[in-house]
């Protein structure tokens, strides 16, 4: 019997490990539909660890890049240059609000709310890992819930709309950036108010689905969240369309658009500390609510 | 019985550095150290041991990257299943046939990926340019298998269970009087 046991005890431990992933698979699939992430305990801190060693092994081409910026570069311009950036980053956004704004009604208080609406604090995260997988597009963060990032959050950078945190721990956040294929935002084109669903490809560009036949999309445009959907806040840029697949029997038609931010090189990003009213139903309860400030309160 | 350990933690730490690496080059020019270690565990470690090695490294694979937990674990069992079977039929401890069941293991485990997340996450754009990053990233781990495999049989060797195996190997070639 002992002999029997030893010699399918193999065989059953492969078999119960694959019943095991099979479980896990299904059931992580069913918490990404109704939108909660948490992680186990492995996970959480897996992925507290993969901060530090991840950003200690990118710290050689950090400091290379550092040392160009700072001090081959001519001194301080660098330092001052982030500063900017990250100021025109802010202005950017505000501006595209504006326009928003003025495009949609051309009222001046609307205006007003739209851009008191957007004073959404941002908290300025490093990407300091891809995805390991050629299969998806996600970044971790080395910010997490000590620094009030929570599921749910956009993430944007100077050039505009990167993506949603997906999950996080104590110290770190994974973001699921927009061109992974799972990733879809409600989007609008700025000239001309057509509007549909921006879904990521899974490479580096977009597809942008609109629902009504003879919706101006032209090759140039820019689309920007719509803030329809309560994930994205409106106005975020997206990017700008390269090509139109407009056939007249279909109803629905495509357009190809090329992200403004380039996914490829994202080192430095924004969390907005804000997550819409969509994500916050399907977080709503799973513990991972934000804090709310003592401003709020 | 610490070896398993040692060199689950090894694939733990490439995983790591491979998605720091991911970062600055693109994670298409990158060897897929989720894939070769738990193959190294195959050639190297007992049956259980490396069973386990590779449902740790698939389990830390699935943490660090978007997939669905479970679904790079998943395969990395039945590479790992895959290693052994092939194994007995061919050296696999040799560079050459190692390098080339590598780059197949490596095609296949991309097809079943997107396999998987068809059938789990729906559907499945997949055009030319990420194939062909997919293929890139195969070959890359193919050339790399070796040295990985390498690294993982000098753990082994250090501790001792190596030299156990060989022991009993030995015997079976010893004259008989």
């Amino acid at each position: 019997m002992s002999d029997f046991l030893r010699r399918i005890r193999l065989p059953l431990l492969f078999a119960g490990l694959l019943l095991i992933t099979v479980v896990l698979m299904v059931g992580d699939r069913r918490k990404l539909q109704e939108g909660g992430s948490d992680h186990s305990w492995f996970g959480g801190a897996l992925l507290e660890l993969a901060v530090p060693v991840q950003k200690a092994a990118g710290s050689p081409a950090d400091l290379l890049g550092e040392a160009w910026t700072r001090y081959v570069a001519l001194v301080d311009i660098g330092r001052e240059n982030e500063a900017l950036q990250e100021r025109i980053a802010e202005l950017e956004e505000e501006n595209v609000q504006f326009r928003e704004a003025l495009v949609a009604s051309g009222n001046l208080q609307r205006i007003v709310a739209m851009r008191e609406g957007f004073e959404v604090p941002l908290m300025p995260a490093q990407v300091v890992g891809q995805d390991v997988s050629g299969w998806f597009q996600s970044a971790l963060l080395d910010r997490g819930q000590d620094s009030q990032v929570r599921s749910g959050m956009p993430v944007v950078n100077d050039s505009g709309l990167v993506g949603l945190v997906t999950a996080t721990t104590p110290g770190a956040a994974r973001t699921m950036m927009l061109v992974d294929r799972r990733s879809a935002a409600d989007g609008i084109v700025q000239r001309s108010r057509a509007r549909g669903m921006v879904q990521g490809t899974g490479s580096d560009h977009l597809q942008f689905v609109f629902m009504v036949r003879g919706d101006d999309v032209r090759e140039g445009d820019l689309v920007i969240t719509s803030g329809v959907g309560g994930v994205y806040p409106k106005g975020l840029r997206i990017g700008t369309v390269t090509s139109v697949q407009a056939d007249r029997n279909q109803l629905l038609h495509t357009a190809d658009v090329r992200p403004v931010v380039d996914f490829g090189r994202i080192e430095q990003v924004f969390v907005m500390l804000q997550r819409g009213p969509t994500m916050d139903l399907l977080y709503a309860g799973d513990g991972d609510e934000p804090e709310e400030s003592e401003e709020d309160s | 019985m610490r070896t398993p350990f040692l060199v689950a933690g090894l694939g733990v730490l490439a995983l790591l550095l491979e998605g720091a690496l991911a970062e600055m080059l693109g994670v298409r020019w990158i060897p897929d150290f989720g894939l070769l270690v738990p193959i190294a565990a195959a050639l190297w470690l007992g049956p259980v041991e490396g069973l386990l090695v590779a449902a740790a490294v698939g389990l830390a694979a699935d943490t660090l990257s978007g997939s669905l937990l479970g679904q790079q674990t998943f395969l990395r069992l039945l590479e790992f299943a895959a290693t052994r079977i092939v194994g007995s039929k061919l050296d696999l401890r040799r560079s050459l046939p190692l390098t080339v069941f590598v780059l197949a293991v490596g095609l296949a485990d991309a097809l079943a990926m997107g396999g998987l997340t068809r059938l789990f996450l729906g559907e499945l754009p997949l055009s030319a340019r990420q194939l062909a990053g997919l293929a890139t990233r195969a070959a890359i781990s193919a050339l790399v298998a070796p040295a990985v495999a390498g690294m993982v049989r000098r753990m082994v060797e250090r501790r001792g269970e190596f030299e156990a195996r060989r022991e009993m190997r030995l015997e079976t070639r010893r004259p008989t009087f």
